[in-house]
């Protein structure tokens, strides 16, 4: 009896409160590693240069194994509330698009070119990409799995969580189990460093990085004066006025570009519509249309978090 | 003798409990239920000197987080957007601010106490200050119409 009572006052000491916070979206795909090992990947020409990028499609057609991986951890985060986007469906709504609308230009032929990397990420608007890597190790009888899991910001592609680890070996030949076994111990730990990113965005904005460029055929530039202040200063002031608490670093300025990174954007705009670098950036962009200044430009976007005003034309 | 076992196992983990300075921690304001009316029953913290201060200050929190910073934890329903989402809004409206916040300012006029239960409020130990919880109820649909007729929201 008084061991009953013992047990129920030290209960009664125990106190545990779980918080629902906001989760971000995940999207969770293979990583660049292991689409090379395995043979996925594909040319992409980016503006002359030919760059390898993960075919996902071919991937996800032709490798049951990464459908079995990408599921698990889409079943083990659902079940720790993270909302998930699914990669399938955004792939088939990408497919919709031709070829020749991956390129942008203006009309007297400057341009800026997306990858279908840059335009899976537009398209599924995951806050963060989930890459995962995976060996499997053969000890006798024995099998495990080393992975190595790295949550991206999709705005910016810097890396926010990671985890790695080989889990226990295990008589066990199915490829999930081994997986979860493997990542079970180490996801709360990854999961608490996406959340405390994401509480970051919300408390200070999310990052971007801003370009500002000029058509050669423009013959004002970035040091060209409007009412005694030179456009690139004009440019920063709206930054400071536009930006969660101001911030933003110039990395570059010279009379032919700016560069700015670091850019905070907030979440929502005045009317309390979510918005991304573009609708951001469309602020600017009107800004410098409208007089004194009556200045063409064109905005334009790669992937989530980057955006481009390029002055002089449209 | 059992009974009096028990309580002292009570008292033991009480007193072995481990003391945290709640003035170093910030916690957040967490939705408890959304009136279907447009009000919100919120779960809000403040520090103070003591425990009217900290009280006073939790209230505050809740409307400040209403206005500027949304919602995040608790149960989902409440507002995850800012009732002002305008960035920068606390900066570049702080002369009406200031004073919407003073001690015994307009802010008061929009939440009430009505949903909190008797004893409810938890405190956090702290050498240096009282930090104490306490459950609003915030009066969004009439805190909005406020500050269109103030000039801070646009109208809709």
């Amino acid at each position: 009896m008084h061991k009953i009572l013992l047990s129920f006052a030290v209960i009664l000491m125990t106190a545990s409160g779980f918080a629902q916070a906001k989760k971000p979206t995940i999207m969770v795909v293979p990583s660049d590693v292991w689409c090379t090992k395995n043979g996925y990947m594909m040319k992409f020409d980016n503006q002359g240069t030919m760059v390898s990028i993960p075919d996902y499609k071919k991937a996800f057609q032709e490798n049951s194994d990464l459908l079995l991986v990408i599921g698990k951890i889409n079943t083990l985060m659902a079940e720790r509330g993270f909302p998930l986007k699914d990669m399938g469906a955004v792939m088939k709504s990408l497919e919709s698009e031709s070829a020749e609308n991956s390129m942008l230009t203006s009309k007297s032929g400057a341009g800026i070119s997306e990858s279908p990397i840059d335009k899976l990420k537009k398209v599924a608007k995951a806050d963060i990409v989930m890459q995962l890597t995976w060996t499997i190790n053969a000890t006798g009888p024995k099998k495990s799995i080393t992975f190595n899991l790295q949550g991206f910001d999709s705005y910016t592609d810097k890396q926010v969580a990671g985890a790695q680890g080989t889990g226990a070996p295990s008589f066990s030949a199915e490829l999930p189990v081994l997986l979860e076994e493997a990542v079970l111990a180490h996801l709360d730990n990854f999961n608490s460093q996406l959340q405390k990113h994401f509480d970051d965005l919300f408390a200070n904005g999310r990052e971007i990085t801003v370009r500002i460029k000029k058509f050669d055929s423009w013959t004002n530039d970035l040091e060209s004066e409007f009412g005694g202040k030179e456009l690139t200063d004009i440019i920063e002031e709206w930054m400071t006025a536009n930006t969660v608490k101001g911030r933003f670093s110039t990395t570059d300025a010279t009379e032919n570009m700016m560069l700015l990174e670091q850019v905070r954007i907030p979440l929502y705009d005045a009317s309390g519509k979510a918005i991304d670098a573009r609708q951001f950036l469309k602020g600017l962009s009107d800004v410098l249309k409208k007089p004194p200044y009556s200045i063409t430009n064109k905005l334009m976007t790669k992937g989530l978090g980057q955006a481009v005003i390029v002055l002089g034309e449209k | 003798m059992k009974l009096k076992l028990a309580l002292f196992a009570l008292v033991l983990a009480t007193a072995c409990a481990k003391k945290t300075n709640a003035v170093y921690y910030t916690y957040k304001t967490q939705c408890m239920s959304l009136e279907l009316d447009g009000s919100q029953t919120l779960l809000s913290w403040g520090n103070g000197k003591d425990r009217a201060d900290a009280v006073e200050q939790a209230k505050k929190n809740a409307i400040s987080d209403v206005l500027f910073n949304g919602i995040l934890e608790g149960k989902a329903g409440c507002n995850v957007k800012p009732l002002v989402p305008e960035v920068n809004a606390r900066d570049k409206y702080d002369d009406y601010f200031n004073k919407f916040f003073a001690d015994g300012g307009p802010y008061t006029a929009y939440l009430n106490l009505i949903d909190e239960k008797s004893h409810s409020r938890e405190k956090k130990a702290s050498n240096y200050s009282a930090t104490y919880s306490v459950t609003v109820r915030v009066l969004q649909p009439q805190l909005k119409e406020r500050l269109i007729a103030d000039g801070i929201l646009k109208q809709p």
